[in-house]
């Protein structure tokens, strides 16, 4: 669905920000797109969306060239940006002015979002809260049912009961014709929602793996102490003791612990990545 | 059924729609801003007890504002792409770039144009009857005035000319549109101002007084003749060669340029 190949982009001359990278994402996936500040994320999901342009190597969207930005492309794609743009209108406004574009749209299903939500209908969009107005937005996002969806940071702004109805909202809206992609670097918003996990750095991919494949190699324990027997891959110590990333040589089932996953492929890359290939 | 991604007339009517919805207010206000300023004129008449006698004498206003009003608004076009929040959204709105930048087109040139004018025409019309009731006598309205043969006709092919330049200047700088239009264009002509300098100091080398005694691909002024001055000017067909590139060749270029600058945005 999502298909980047040898993709090269600075915004700087001398600066590349991604050299050689590739990714190919599927339908009726919910990816989560992990990073630090500045590994490109952002530019990654404009780079799908359209809005940015490779300097080498193409970015295709169902078979579209992004980079040309074509309305039957356009009507197949959601960006919910960081920082986004509502206008000085009423909900009900903003949905005639944008819902015709998106042959899809369900307008009964963006209402039962909104009150999911607990937005006031009848509210003016620039008299809400920021993250009111993010609610709103990716009501709107979920409502139009395009084939892909992307959202960058959607956690930022919403509070805590919020976050966890937007997991809620998400799950249920996956389908096995839409491909989600979501990026974030608050990689626990994202706890029991994503079933595959993508990690840019070093101006490429460095890690893509679904969920069920991480658990199956990899076993996340809490430990009181660290035994050096013990074929432990990472370890992050805390009050509470030792979060450990081991391999999963008994084949036991544990629960995938995204932060702890994220340091340890940042910090301890290779034996991770071996353990994979 | 295939989709047309370049012109699709309903898909068009959504935008036009949607870019309404989204901005009738500062519309609306832009309009009244304009009304209001063209009857400051008549007001201030009425104030100073100093009514026109002819269309001639307030005509110089009418000119102003469009000029002014007209491509300050078009410089303002595309002020959108100037904010990554609403450029992204304009952008990725599933409407083609054909479709925004027609939309954007129309409202600029014939959507100014009309207001303007319904403006222009009631202040001329409130100004008349503020003449009638101080003087007993109304504005003499002479329309011959904009008649073909006068020229007036030029000052309007003049600004769709302009007016195909700002709007490219509107797409190319999203910030400050209007003022950097403006210096690019003054910087445009003195570079063609000096090249034509060079090339008449080259052909005229000796024969002129400065090397600036020049009007720019129209005339040259040489030592010689009678009074010691000799003027080239060019040919009839040469100023109707100019006359046609500025009116049907420049301003279809210069819009197909905006439209392609549009297409490779990023934001």
């Amino acid at each position: 669905m999502i298909n980047i190949q040898s993709l090269k982009f600075s915004y700087r001359p001398n600066r590349p920000l991604f050299e050689d990278l590739s990714l190919h994402l599927e339908a009726g996936h919910i990816y989560g797109l992990l990073g630090k500040n500045g590994a490109g994320k952002s530019t990654l999901l404009k780079q799908i969306a359209g809005l940015l342009f490779p300097d080498r190597g193409t970015c295709e969207v169902m078979g579209y060239k992004s980079a040309k930005r074509q309305p039957a492309f356009l009507r197949e794609i959601f960006l919910v940006p960081e920082e986004f743009f509502l206008p000085k209108v009423s909900i009900r406004t903003y949905v005639i002015a944008n819902a015709p574009f998106y042959p899809r749209f369900d307008e009964q299903a963006f209402y039962s979002y909104l009150k999911e939500f607990a937005i006031p209908q009848d509210q003016q969009l620039t008299n809400m809260s920021y993250g009111q107005k993010k609610k709103v937005i990716i009501s709107f996002a979920l409502a139009t049912n395009t084939k892909v969806l992307i959202m960058d940071e959607p956690t930022n702004g919403l509070d805590i009961p919020s976050k966890s109805q937007f997991r809620k909202v998400m799950a249920a809206a996956v389908t096995d014709d839409k491909c989600m992609v979501i990026s974030t670097h608050q990689v626990r918003d994202l706890d029991n929602l994503i079933d595959s996990i993508v990690i840019i750095d070093d101006h490429k991919i460095i890690f893509h793996q679904d969920v069920g494949t991480v658990t199956d190699k990899l076993s996340f324990k809490l430990l009181a102490q660290l035994d050096d027997r013990l074929p432990i891959l990472y370890a992050d110590s805390s009050l509470r003791g030792h979060s450990v990333i081991m391999k999963n040589e008994n084949m036991e089932q544990s629960k995938i612990d995204m932060e702890l996953l994220f340091n340890a492929i940042l910090s301890n890359r290779q034996p991770i990545q071996e353990l994979f290939n | 059924m295939q989709t047309n991604n370049v012109l699709d007339f309903r898909r068009l009517g959504y935008y036009f729609q949607y870019h309404m919805l989204a901005s009738w207010k500062s519309y609306l206000l832009g309009a009244l801003s304009i009304f209001g300023l063209l009857m400051l004129i008549p007001t201030f008449m009425l104030l100073t007890d100093n009514s026109p006698g002819n269309l001639g004498e307030v005509v110089g206003f009418y000119y102003f504002g469009l000029f002014f009003g007209g491509l300050l608004f078009t410089s303002m076009a595309f002020s959108d792409l100037a904010s990554k929040e609403k450029g992204s959204h304009f952008l990725m709105l599933p409407a083609s770039h054909f479709e925004k930048f027609i939309t954007i087109f129309l409202i600029t040139t014939v959507g100014y144009l009309l207001v303007y004018h319904i403006a222009a025409y009631s202040a001329l019309l409130f100004l008349n009857q503020v003449s009638v009731i101080r003087h007993d006598a109304g504005i003499l309205i002479d329309w011959n005035f904009f008649d073909k043969q006068d020229g007036h006709i030029y000052i309007y092919f003049a600004y769709i000319l302009l007016q195909a330049i700002f709007l490219l200047g509107a797409v190319s700088f999203s910030r400050l549109a209007f003022i950097k239009t403006l210096v690019a264009n003054l910087l445009v002509l003195l570079v063609l101002y000096l090249l034509n300098t060079l090339v008449v100091w080259i052909l005229f080398a000796g024969h002129t007084q400065t090397p600036f005694q020049n009007v720019p691909f129209l005339l040259v002024g040489a030592r010689g003749g009678k009074f010691d001055t000799d003027v080239f000017i060019i040919s009839d067909k040469m100023v109707h060669s100019y006359a046609f590139i500025a009116q049907y060749v420049l301003v279809p270029v210069l819009w197909t340029i905006a439209y392609f600058r549009l297409k490779d945005k990023e934001i």
